[in-house]
């Protein structure tokens, strides 16, 4: 009996060795098989032991850098690296890598990338797709090749030329480790990997091919932000071991990148090009006919470029003609994404309300602003932004430019970043862009509200006016929103794959850009299965990204936590489609009900239960696990918040405000502090409290703000929106029409803004003029204290009678290391969200 | 509470013949309490004072900035379904144009009250600087709740106009048809110390005589069990009291309003209501019989 048993052991073990891989597997993309070779299996591993080496022409790729006949990445050297790693830590040996010139010493091969070998097995690498590749077996092993334009004479050679490279035979090891011997590449550092362990692997015939549909996918920026400083390497080590240099460039792995020029973005820079023109910043930037003058000198946000002149195209021109002339040297104006193939404009981060612009005598003159398109506001209303006022006078300035650039540096096309005012495509035949145009679309609402019926639509809508306008050509590039909320960004990375779908003719294949809204050192690793999806989904569309994600769960946690986090997660999808695909505008921030939250708690814990504490499972959770405390925490509370209500003390006949910054007025002590909490909703203690304190008599509104630190980026050269600041904001009664906000900084910077909801929605004034406004500052080694006084008059509202009752909202943002943010309502981080504001009640005398 | 209503009935009837001695000593509790949809109040303190012969209950309540509307203030007395009832908000005072809905109350502010054996509640109120006190209290020999608007020493303004309203839904809410009658359905009959005045259009002015009123209904007596809760009673303070006028109208909620002089240090006033129902006639007697129970 016994004998028996250890023979049926013995069977199963041998069983369990034999490698058996699934290459159309749901967890990967799928790939476009041809017609298989006829040969035998080759038993490329066996027992452990190694029958292969690689093979390649070693030196191609250096010898045409050397000779600087090609000036991009390489994609055979990687590809060796690729496999080398891979088969080691599958097998446990490094395989042996020959120059094609000792390929006949190799019993059987991985033949990597272009060769005679490769070439002999009727593989021509340029007929195959930018970034494509091809992978057939042979009776030696098996040829993994790609358009590599490492090998290809005068790729990327021009100073200008500024273009991305084609790997395909990197992206061909790639496949090859993931489809042949199952590793999966989630994320970077020390436990993001599954290497699962091959003694045996035998090749069956097969030929297949594979090419990304988007040439660009891209987010690099973001994923690449979080190591790149010590500080943001420490954070993400704590969650993925030890952080190597590969891991900075995980997202090769992902195979993100591309081929096309850059293009489509923020440019000029507007410090840059103020520089270079000291003498027309009265044309560069844009003056109202109210005096409004968009020019920051200290920030980016705040400058407008005139775009209803004309004259600020031809210095867009001079510049460019200088900058292209010196190839690329000469850019004091701050030109980016500027190349042989796109010359780049796009507007600062600063959104110009259509009131500023509506009287403007040109836009007057031509008709640039109608009803026509103060309409289109309201029909996009909420749904995919309400900027259409500006389109016309966008595409009149859009048109001039591509026409000046045709002429003056033809073959260069105009790429506009189609954001904020210039979202929208012109709808006036007059203003019809020239072929020499091209769009990067930026969508707040996609990829989040693909599968919302009225959103989706309304963004198609945007979509066909840039194609129409474009005159029948789509959109080049899409940017897409990650958001911050976690309900979101857990599942939105399973959307993008319906993007092509979506647009369909609108959209063309050039690239897709995902916004992750973050800083370093970022969030994206904890949603890591949300991004993998997100970025694969741009290699293939039409990959099911759900069943990949659903399948990765017990193979990555183990298959009884692995259980609990599908649940998990298929609970997410459940609550997103349900709550947040239903309603008529974006979703901003998910409220789940207590019980949907109750659930996804309840499923972590079973999930945390079933793994061995120490194991890498273990080391996995804990990044998974780690943004859903607070994601609970956050909506469990904003579903029992509470505004709260501060009493404003009431100044007493016999007390006076001296406005000095010191706050020595003995009043003060008996005003209430207002408490801060983090405005996001979690639950998480301020840790560097400040007193915020009201005061009121029948002139106006006192306030003694302070903190209890010193604001050590108090910088004169900056904008105080980067220095340590407050914000105050009111709304005066309780029905939410008006909104105004103060922000000052311990410079006595400051910055008003208002904006009008009710009966109409205005634009907000970010002009707003506040007199009377008083404000003295005093600061020191540990404190900042911020004495002002804001007049009713400013407000054009009478003195409130006692025990009135108005919105109010401080925000505290300390800037200096380390940060934190923190204000007196749960506004959910939108400072402006003032239904969720505080009260303000103008307290009695003697309370 | 059905033990305690039979208690009250039939310690009502005997009270003459009780002496000092053998009555209970009142007892006074204030604490947060359940209201109808607590989720919407930040402050939900409320106060219970009883006696062996009776029970008021009486309630702070600051409700939750709801959307447009602001947090309001009230203060309710309840011993019963009609008559002072929280549905009508019974007492309302107003100070220098200052109504108590507006003020600022925190849970602290209002607290148990005691005095030698009297025993009951107090509630700070501050009306922009001029600070009174509302002390609410029973006696152990009577089922009346006495009241006492205070003002305070301390207070940094001075009273100009104090105004108190007091709202009676007289023994029944009458339902026609299904419908709630908030008019017409009722007769309603005011009797002071020496009139009774009968319902109408124009509110009646009184007379400083005029110190206490009984609100009865003629059609919902009290005589039987759809004949309505009977009548209730309100005393108060014409010494210190300007004006006094009441409305006695064919409508569900009557109301007696108050103008009391600036400068009085106090006003007195005192509210009896019952919950088992007490027919008009057997109050009058008991009225007449008590009347050392039902005079401050």
């Amino acid at each position: 009996m016994k004998i028996k048993n250890l023979l049926l052991a013995a069977v199963a073990l041998s069983a369990a060795t034999v490698w058996s891989y699934d290459l159309k597997t749901v967890e990967l993309v799928p790939v476009k098989f041809e017609k298989a070779p006829s040969h035998a299996p080759v038993k490329m591993v066996e027992n452990g032991k190694l029958n292969f080496a690689i093979v390649a022409d070693l030196k191609a790729e250096k010898r045409m850098r050397a000779a600087k006949k090609s000036r991009s990445e390489e994609s055979i050297a990687p590809a060796i690296e690729i496999l080398t790693e891979a088969i080691e830590k599958c097998t446990g040996v490094k395989p042996q890598v020959l120059d094609i010139k000792d390929a006949a010493k190799a019993k059987y091969m991985i033949v990597l990338g272009d060769n005679a070998i490769t070439r002999a097995n009727g593989i021509d690498v340029k007929k195959l797709p930018t970034q494509g590749f091809a992978i057939k077996t042979f009776n030696k092993g098996i040829i993994i090749a790609g358009y590599d334009t490492a090998l290809i004479n005068g790729w990327n050679t021009k100073p200008l030329e500024h273009k991305g490279s084609s790997t395909g035979t990197k992206y061909g090891a790639y496949d090859f480790v993931e489809r042949f011997l199952e590793v999966r590449y989630f994320f970077p550092g020390q436990y993001g990997t599954i290497w699962p362990k091959v003694k045996n692997l035998t090749l069956k015939p097969v030929y297949y091919t594979d090419a990304p549909y988007f040439d660009q996918r891209n987010g690099i920026f973001y994923l690449g932000l979080g190591f790149a400083k010590a500080a943001g390497k420490k954070f993400w080590q704590e969650y993925l071991g030890e952080i190597t240099k590969k891991d900075a460039i995980f997202w090769d792995r992902w195979r993100m990148g591309g081929t096309s020029s850059a293009g489509g973005s923020h440019s000029p820079r507007p410090e840059m090009i103020a520089k270079a023109y000291p003498d027309k910043l009265e044309k560069i930037f844009y003056k109202s006919p109210a005096g409004n003058f968009w020019y920051n000198p200290k920030a980016h946000i705040g400058n407008y470029y005139d775009v209803v002149n004309l004259d600020f195209a031809d210095i867009l021109i001079d510049g460019a003609k200088k900058y292209y002339a010196s190839n690329g040297k000469d850019n004091k104006y701050g030109f980016s994404g500027c190349n042989l193939s796109y010359f780049s404009f796009g507007m600062c981060d600063t959104l110009l309300p259509d009131t500023d612009v509506i009287n403007h005598p040109v836009v007057k003159k031509l008709g640039l602003m109608t009803q026509k398109d103060l309409d289109r506001n309201k029909f996009y209303a909420g749904t995919t932004g309400d900027n259409a006022g500006m389109a016309n006078i966008y595409a009149r300035f859009h048109q001039y430019l591509a026409k000046r650039l045709q002429k003056e540096l033809p073959g260069v096309k105009l790429y506009i970043m189609a954001y904020y005012n210039a979202q929208f495509a012109g709808t006036d035949p007059r203003w019809i862009l020239p072929p020499n145009t091209e769009v990067n679309l930026c969508l707040g609402s996609m990829p989040n509200n693909t599968r919302n019926k009225v959103i989706a639509e309304k963004a198609v809508q945007v979509a066909k006016e840039w194609y129409e306008s474009l005159g029948n050509r789509p959109v080049q590039k899409m940017w897409l929103y990650a958001g911050t909320d976690p309900f979101v960004q857990a599942v939105n990375g399973e959307f993008v794959g319906d993007i092509p779908k979506l647009f369909g003719k609108y959209m063309g294949t050039t690239s897709l850009f995902f916004d992750h809204c973050t800083g370093s050192p970022g969030n994206y690793w904890f949603f890591y299965y949300s991004y993998y999806a997100a970025y694969r989904s741009m290699w293939n569309p039409n990959w099911n990204a759900a069943a990949a994600i659903d399948a990765h769960w017990a193979k990555f946690y183990g298959k009884e936590a692995g259980k609990y986090l599908l649940q998990f997660h298929k609970h997410l999808r459940y609550c997103f489609e349900k709550y947040a695909t239903t309603g008529t505008e974006t979703v901003k921030s998910i409220v789940y009900p207590a019980p949907e939250i109750h659930k996804l708690k309840d499923l972590l814990a079973k999930a945390e239960k079933a793994i061995n504490p120490g194991s890498v499972e273990a080391k996995r959770f804990k990044l998974f696990a780690a943004p859903w405390e607070k994601a609970f925490d956050k909506v469990l509370n904003q579903l029992s918040y509470e505004r709260p209500i501060h009493n404003v003390y009431q100044l007493l006949r016999n007390e006076k405000v001296t406005i000095d910054g010191k706050g020595t007025e003995k009043f003060w002590a008996k005003a209430q502090n207002m408490k801060l909490m983090d405005p996001k909703g979690t639950t998480t203690p301020v840790k560097y409290p400040a007193d915020i304190k009201l005061a009121w008599d029948k002139q106006g509104i006192y306030g003694l703000f302070t903190m209890k630190h010193s604001p050590i980026m108090a910088d004169p050269k900056k904008d105080l929106f980067v220095n340590d600041n407050f914000e105050f904001f009111l709304s005066p009664g309780m029905k939410l029409e008006v909104e105004y906000q103060f922000v000052f900084d311990a410079l006595k910077q400051t910055f008003f803004g208002t904006k009008r909801h009710l009966p109409i929605p205005q634009p907000f004034d970010s002009y707003w003029k506040v007199k009377g406004f008083k404000l003295e500052c005093t600061h020191g080694k540990d404190f900042f204290t911020a004495e002002f006084f804001v007049p009713y008059s400013a407000l054009n509202e009478k003195a409130p009678n006692v025990y009135d009752t108005w919105h109010c909202n401080v925000v505290r943002n300390k800037f200096s290391v380390p940060r934190e943010y923190s204000g007196t309502s749960m506004t959910l981080g939108n400072n402006h969200n003032m239904s969720m504001y505080g009260i303000i009640k103008f307290a009695g005398k003697g309370e | 509470m059905k033990h305690f209503a039979m208690l009250t009935l039939v310690a009502a009837t005997a009270l003459t013949g009780v002496y000092a001695a053998d009555l209970a000593p009142v007892k006074s509790t204030v604490k947060q309490v359940y209201v109808y949809q607590p989720e919407k109040y930040s402050v939900r303190q409320g106060g219970t004072i009883s006696n062996q012969f009776n029970t008021y209950l009486l309630t702070v309540t600051v409700s939750k900035p709801m959307g447009n509307k602001p947090p309001q203030l009230q203060f309710d007395i309840s011993a019963g379904n009609f008559g002072f009832n929280p549905l009508i908000n019974p007492l309302r005072i107003t100070v220098n144009d200052i109504a108590l809905s507006k003020l600022s109350v925190k849970a602290e502010d209002f607290t148990a009250w005691k005095d030698g054996d009297k025993a009951g509640t107090q509630l700070k109120l501050n009306f922009d600087g001029a600070k009174y006190t509302l002390i609410s209290y029973m006696r152990p020999d009577s089922p009346v709740l006495w009241m006492t608007l205070k003002a305070d020493p301390s207070s940094v303004e001075p009273t100009e106009t104090l105004t108190i309203q007091v709202s009676n839904l007289t023994s029944n809410l009458v339902r026609v048809n299904k419908k709630i009658a908030w008019i017409g359905a009722y007769q309603r009959e005011f009797i002071t110390p020496t009139r009774t005045l009968k319902q109408q259009v124009k509110e009646y002015v009184l007379t400083p005589a005029e110190n206490e009123i009984t609100f009865t209904d003629k059609i919902f007596d009290g005589s039987a069990k759809d004949k309505g809760a009977g009548p209730t009673w309100f005393q108060f303070d014409s010494s210190v009291v300007t004006k006094a006028t009441v409305t006695v109208r064919n409508e569900w909620v009557n109301v007696v309003k108050m103008t009391v002089k600036p400068d009085a240090k106090e006003f007195k006033f005192a509210y009896w209501q019952q919950k088992p129902a007490i027919s008009n006639a057997d109050f009058q007697k008991k009225l007449k019989e008590e009347k050392k129970a039902f005079t401050r």
